[in-house]
Formats: C-alpha cells, sequence, structure tokens
C-alpha cells in the first residue's frame, strides 16, 4: 500500500518534471524566435521610413 | 614576497592533469567507434593510439603524482589551465595522423579550437575528411563546450571537496546546484537533452533536403554539436553555406543562440521560473546588442547593396551577426565576402558583437553578457548617484537569477575582464598588421580567435604565419579560460624560478 | 657559279615561305585549340575573389564533385571543388598543399543531372566535371547565396573508389603502446579512479 502510493508520488513528480524541462525548451525556442523576428522587423521599418 | 611550490603541489597538479587527459581519452572511444563502423580502420588506428598515449601519460601521473592532499583554490586553477594545454597536445594526435595537417601545430591549433568552441580550423581537404576524424572533431568542440573539467568532474573525480575549485577555473563560477558534481551534471542533462531534440530536428531537415538518411545522421548530429557549443564546426569546407537551406539555417541559429545562454538560465527557465527568460541581464544585453549590432549592419548593407531582398538580407546578414554575436562561427559566406560584400561598415559591425559575445557560464566566447550589464549599471548608478542628493543612498541591482546588488568589488572584477579580453584583441590586431594584412582583416580574425568565435574574413589558413598560429592558440586559450586560470598558471611558472623555497626550513 | 648561288638562294627563300607558313599554321591550331579547351575556364577563388565583376556572367569551371547530392525540386545541387585535392584527395595519398578546399555550389536542372552520380568523400574520388553556367554573385532565387546555375554539364573524369591500405606501422605502434599501458597498469595495480 504504502510503496504504491509512493510510486504515484514518484511518478507524479517525473511527469511534472518532464513538462516542466518541456515547457522550458518550448519559451527558450519561442523567445530566440521572437528576438530574431523583432530585430528584422525593426530593420525593415527603419529602411523604409529614414532614407 | 611570493613562495615556489612545493613538490606536494606539483603532484597534486600532475594526478589532477593526469585524470583530465583520462577524461580526453576516454572521449576518443566514441570517435575510434564510430571509425570502426564506418570500416574506417587506419583513422581507427589513429584513435587507438591517441586514447592509449592518454592512458599511459594519465597512468603515469597516477604512479609518480600520488597525493593526499585537496585542491586549494590555485591548485584547481592551474590544473584547469595546465590540463586544457596537455589535452591539446595529446588529443591532436588523431588529428596528426590523419594525415590531413601540414605540421604538429597545425594539429594542435584545431584541437584548441575544438575544445575552446571557436571553430577556426587549419586541416587540408576537409572534403575528403573520415567519419571518424570528423566525430572527434565536432565532439570534442561539444565536450570542450560544457568544459572538459565538467566532463572529468561528471565522469571521474567521484566528489572532492576541492573540484569546485578546478571547476571554477574553466571559467565557470556559476553555482547551479549546492554540489559541484550536481552541478556539473545539471549541465550535461541539459546540453544532452538539446543535442536528442536539436539533431532529431535536424535529421528531418536535411532528409527533406534531400540527404540520404546515414549522412543525414551524422551530419545532424555533427551540426548540431558545432552549433550547440558555439563552436562553428561544419563537416563540409563550405560550412552552412553547402546546405543552401533556409531551413538548416533557421534550425541552427536557434541551437546556438540558446546554446550561448547561461546554463544557470536554462536551469531556471526548466525548473518552472519561465518568465526568467526576459528578466535576466544576459538576456537584456544580449537583446540590446544584438538589436544595435544588426542595426549597424543594416547601414552597411545598404551601403554596399549586395544582397537586395529581405531573404538574403536575413540568410546572409543577421544569421552571419548573431552568429558572430554568440561566438559560433557557422557562417554561409566565403571568407573573403567579409570584405567584398559585407563591406567596411558590416565587417566593424561583426567584430563588435564578436568582442561582446555570449553569456558567461555557457558555451560561449567574448566579454559576456553579464558584464556588460554590470558594465552598463555601473555608468547608470554613477549618473545616479550624481543627480541625487548627497545624503542619499542609492543602490543598483542586476536580475540574475535573483536580485544582485552592484557592488564596487563586482564592477571592478568585471572591468579587468574586459580589459584582459580588450588587450588580447589588439595585440592579436596589431600582430596581423604587421604581418602586412589588411586592419580589418586582422582585427577581424584577433577578435574572432579571441572571443572563440570562428568567423574569418580570410587570414586563418594553413600558410598564417608561424608565430600567428601561436597566438591565436594562447588567446583562444586565455579568451575561453577568461584569463584568471592563466594568471595562475603563469605566476606558479614564474615562482618556480623565482620564489623563496620553504620547504626544508618549515618541515 | 651564278646560277647555282641563285638557285641556291631561292631554296633559301623557298625554306624561309615554307617555316613562316608552318609558324602561322601552328600558332593558328594551338591559338584554335586553346578556344576550343579552356582558355575561358574560370578558377573558383577568381569567381569568389571578384564576385562582382563575374556577377551574372556566363562561366566555365572544372572540378570534383565532393559531398552530397541534393536533389531539390527542379534541381539537384552539387558541389564542386577545384582545389589542388580535386585530382588527389588526401585520403588517396596526396600530401597536404598548404590550402584548404575551395568550392562552390552549382545548381544542374534534373535533365541535365542524370549522368551525375557519386560525389567525392574519404571512401572516393568523386566525378571531374566541367560546369558551364550563369554564376551569381548573390542569388536572389536562392536567399543570397553564391552559386552556379547551370546550364551544361559534361563528365571528365569517372569517380572510383579509394583504396585504404592497412597501414602497419600504425598497428605496430599500437602493439608497443599497449605493453607499455599493461606494464603501468600492473605497476599501478590499484584502481586507477579511486580518489575519496
Amino acid at each position: 500500500m504504502k510503496r504504491t502510493r509512493r510510486n504515484k508520488y514518484k511518478s507524479r513528480f517525473a511527469f511534472t518534471t518532464g513538462l516542466n524541462y518541456f515547457l522550458g525548451i518550448l519559451t527558450e525556442i519561442a523567445f530566440v524566435l521572437a528576438l530574431s523576428s523583432a530585430v528584422m522587423l525593426l530593420y525593415f521599418v527603419l529602411e523604409k521610413t529614414v532614407r | 614576497m611570493i613562495f615556489a611550490p612545493l613538490r606536494e603541489d606539483l603532484k597534486l597538479i600532475g594526478w589532477g592533469i593526469g585524470h583530465v587527459i583520462l577524461g580526453v581519452g576516454a572521449i576518443m572511444l566514441i570517435p575510434l567507434g564510430v571509425a570502426a563502423l564506418s570500416s574506417e580502420w587506419n583513422v581507427a588506428l589513429d584513435f587507438a593510439i591517441g586514447i592509449l598515449t592518454c592512458l599511459i601519460f594519465s597512468l603515469t601521473t597516477e604512479l609518480t603524482c600520488h597525493s593526499e592532499k585537496d585542491f586549494s583554490w590555485s591548485h584547481g586553477l592551474i590544473v584547469a589551465a595546465a590540463g586544457w594545454i596537455v589535452a591539446m597536445v595529446l588529443g591532436a594526435i588523431p588529428h596528426y595522423l590523419s594525415g590531413h595537417f601540414g605540421s604538429y601545430l597545425d594539429a594542435c591549433f584545431d584541437l584548441m579550437s575544438g575544445y575552446t568552441t571557436t571553430g577556426l580550423y587549419l586541416l587540408q581537404d576537409l572534403d575528403h575528411a573520415s567519419n571518424g576524424l570528423n566525430m572527434w572533431r565536432h565532439l570534442l568542440t561539444y565536450v570542450g563546450g560544457q568544459g572538459i573539467i565538467v566532463f572529468t568532474l561528471t565522469f571521474l573525480f567521484a566528489g572532492t571537496a576541492g573540484a569546485f575549485k578546478i571547476y571554477v577555473g574553466e571559467g565557470k563560477e556559476e553555482k547551479i546546484l549546492p554540489n559541484v558534481i550536481q552541478t556539473a551534471r545539471a549541465i550535461w542533462i541539459i546540453s544532452l537533452t538539446y543535442l536528442i531534440v536539436g539533431s532529431a530536428a535536424l535529421w528531418i531537415s536535411l532528409s527533406f533536403e534531400g540527404m540520404s538518411p546515414g549522412r543525414s545522421l551524422l551530419h545532424s548530429i555533427w551540426l548540431f554539436m558545432g552549433a550547440w557549443s558555439t563552436g562553428g564546426f561544419a563537416p563540409q569546407s563550405l560550412n552552412l553555406l553547402y546546405y543552401h537551406s533556409f531551413l538548416v539555417e533557421i534550425l541552427t541559429m536557434v541551437i546556438f543562440v540558446i546554446g550561448s545562454f547561461n546554463f544557470a538560465l536554462h536551469y531556471a527557465v526548466w525548473q518552472g521560473k519561465r518568465s526568467e527568460i526576459v528578466k535576466n541581464v544576459e538576456i537584456r544585453s544580449f537583446a540590446t546588442t544584438v538589436t544595435i549590432t544588426a542595426l549597424i549592419m543594416g547601414i552597411g548593407m545598404q551601403k554596399m547593396g549586395t544582397y537586395g531582398n529581405a531573404l538574403s538580407v536575413f540568410r546572409k546578414g543577421f544569421y552571419n551577426l548573431v552568429s558572430a554575436h554568440t561566438t559560433t562561427g557557422n557562417n554561409t559566406i566565403y571568407a573573403t565576402s567579409f570584405i567584398k560584400e559585407f563591406g567596411f561598415i558590416a565587417m566593424w559591425a561583426t567584430i563588435i558583437a564578436m568582442a561582446i559575445g555570449a553569456s558567461a557560464c555557457s558555451t560561449g566566447g567574448g566579454f559576456k553578457g553579464f558584464r556588460m550589464g554590470i558594465l552598463y549599471r555601473s555608468i547608470r548608478w554613477d549618473v545616479r548617484r550624481m543627480v541625487s542628493p548627497e545624503s542619499s543612498v542609492v543602490v543598483e541591482k542586476i536580475h540574475h537569477i535573483k536580485d544582485i546588488f552592484l557592488d564596487d568589488r563586482m564592477i571592478k572584477s568585471a572591468m579587468t575582464i574586459i580589459l584582459c579580453y580588450v588587450a588580447v584583441y589588439v595585440v592579436g590586431g596589431i600582430l596581423g598588421i604587421m604581418y602586412g594584412y589588411s586592419p580589418s582583416v586582422a582585427f577581424f580574425d584577433a577578435v574572432s580567435a579571441a572571443s572563440n568565435t570562428g568567423h574569418s574574413a580570410g587570414l586563418v589558413s594553413p600558410g598564417m604565419p608561424v608565430l600567428l598560429k601561436i597566438y591565436y592558440i594562447f588567446a583562444m586559450w586565455a579568451g575561453r579560460l577568461e584569463f584568471v586560470s592563466v594568471f595562475a598558471l603563469g605566476g606558479m611558472i614564474v615562482s618556480l624560478y623565482r620564489g623563496e623555497r620553504l620547504k626544508r626550513t618549515l618541515r | 657559279m651564278k646560277d647555282t648561288k641563285k638557285s641556291s638562294k631561292s631554296i633559301l627563300g623557298a625554306l624561309a615561305l615554307v617555316l613562316v607558313a608552318v609558324l602561322v599554321a601552328g600558332t593558328l591550331i594551338l591559338a584554335h585549340g586553346s578556344t576550343c579547351h579552356g582558355s575561358e575556364k574560370t578558377r573558383i577563388n577568381d569567381l569568389i575573389e571578384n564576385a562582382k565583376e563575374y556577377d551574372g556572367r556566363n562561366v566555365m569551371v572544372e572540378g570534383e564533385v565532393v559531398g552530397d547530392k541534393l536533389q531539390r525540386g527542379e534541381y539537384v545541387l552539387i558541389t564542386v571543388n577545384d582545389d589542388p585535392y580535386s585530382k588527389q584527395s588526401i585520403p588517396s595519398g596526396s600530401k597536404p598543399k598548404g590550402v584548404g578546399n575551395i568550392g562552390i555550389g552549382v545548381w544542374v536542372p534534373n535533365n541535365k543531372a542524370k549522368e551525375i552520380s557519386v560525389p567525392g568523400s574519404y571512401e572516393r574520388q568523386g566525378q571531374y566535371v566541367r560546369i558551364e553556367g550563369v554564376f551569381n554573385r548573390a542569388c536572389a532565387e536562392h536567399g543570397g547565396d553564391m552559386d552556379i546555375h547551370a546550364e551544361n554539364v559534361e563528365i571528365l573524369k569517372s569517380a572510383h573508389l579509394i583504396r585504404h591500405h592497412i597501414q602497419f606501422w600504425k598497428l605496430l605502434i599500437v602493439l608497443v603502446l599497449s605493453s607499455i599501458t599493461i606494464a603501468l597498469l600492473l605497476a599501478v595495480r590499484r584502481p586507477a579512479k579511486k580518489i575519496e
């Protein structure tokens, strides 16, 4: 009884860790893409306006 | 007065280096396996010779340098600095035996470039290089990115109290977790997870771009290792230009930008503190400087007018700039294109980006975003103090995982390191000019080496002067270790000859 | 006496005429021959160094196909190298020549690429080809890449496998080093990584 409960907690812990890792990776990728698009957008806006 | 190191100190250092070299030999098992699987028997023999030499070195130190003492701070720094040199010399054995190098010095150059995640190379006829050799090149840059010391800490040191002191010697001060071995393991978990994710994504895209499954698997692993470690090696001589693929360029760009982040930041984000990615001082510094240098580059590119449409500006301009800023060195243009197609302004924007570099405690080089953050805040602090009433207490803080109050000691140490980088950049640039290279080219390659980037404007080639090769090896090494360990090693060597000998009198 | 002088003079004159004719014909043939075979051949390095001048022009390069043959829609993408290793690579016995590889990406239309088969690598020396096509300094169609759009491809030399004979001196070194290692291991006796 005791053991199964511990296993349950263990697997729940593994799940949250895995989810956090996954979301962490997604956050980092999203950030890089957002930053590069922002810089490129700024570049084109300036290119069109400042001449 | 300085004291000469005792025999015990030297023994301890030798023993530490022996362990680092054991690690190098262990890493060589992987390219040995790849060579054997590809039926490249001569290459496999090269690695067998390399492994056995490392083993003999390590066993000899075990025999002669066994010591009961634990590491002090100076031991740790010296083991890190000298360990890298010995690892370079012994790691160059398979390189040299492959026949792709003009001299042993050239092979050492490539080794140091790999360990320090620089990416400059003197290897000749890369397009005919074996799978085993390519595996070794990329693997050593991958392991070098995490740190050879971190590698040996993870797998070889069974947890000595002094281990942290060697770890710091390698230019990583971050204590991600209270225990150094756990910290080293955390770094490896992050890197290996990304290795799987990144290689898989690259594998799919390379297959999509027409490569056979076997070759695309190898290429995806190598490209990942080169990009993630901000090394910039690639298995073909045209580097990323070889693939002519937007998809592969986007993927590698994402990989090397993420690879240039601080491991402490990765850890925080992965633990659920996701907002850290917009609050962190290094990320803010990176975003600011990348925007500024990209706009300067844009002005330069407008003047040159080589790249007409939006896609070209992104793939040629922005890609190479970000590659420079993260100190990666993956490129989609030829070396001379930096002069001929980028022009003066865009070229110097790239030099500035390389000089600033990536995050601290990452795989990257350069001043580091953390120090740029401190520099900016310290100026702001001074201005705020000037305009505040005399009796008021003005504090300034930076956010890196937690809020840190700025103090004069932090500012001083950041300034010292930045100054050291500038000095190494300038000396390299002047040396290049003295050898007759144009100033832009000389500074471009000197900054690239000392900031561990790997872009080249054409100076670095097998035919470059020997003195420049040696200086570049030094610049890569000192830049990667952030000078402190190098000073410690230099200090020890000086004290060996000039220090007071205490041994007989005190013991 | 006078007659013989006269006749020898005329013979000399005739000889001179023949000589001149031969020389002229020779130079003409040679000149013609060279225009047929490679006077327009450009080194890839020249293209890279003087991209602005060559931009949009028809060029001819010769070199070894290396790496991969990548299928991209209606084109096949290959890389052509014309450095010293394109004739004999280091794995096939060339000494390092003090230069790296010099190559360029070539887009070949599918119908012209059928004969291109195995590119060069560690295992083989690739096909040696002659490419005629348009050079682009920053190809607008392909994201600003410097490349050549081939119009004509000719195989000059076929690919061949490189035979890698086992280098026995390396095997000998391995044996010597192994015995030293075993001796040292016996000398150390205790396990090498005991640190606590």
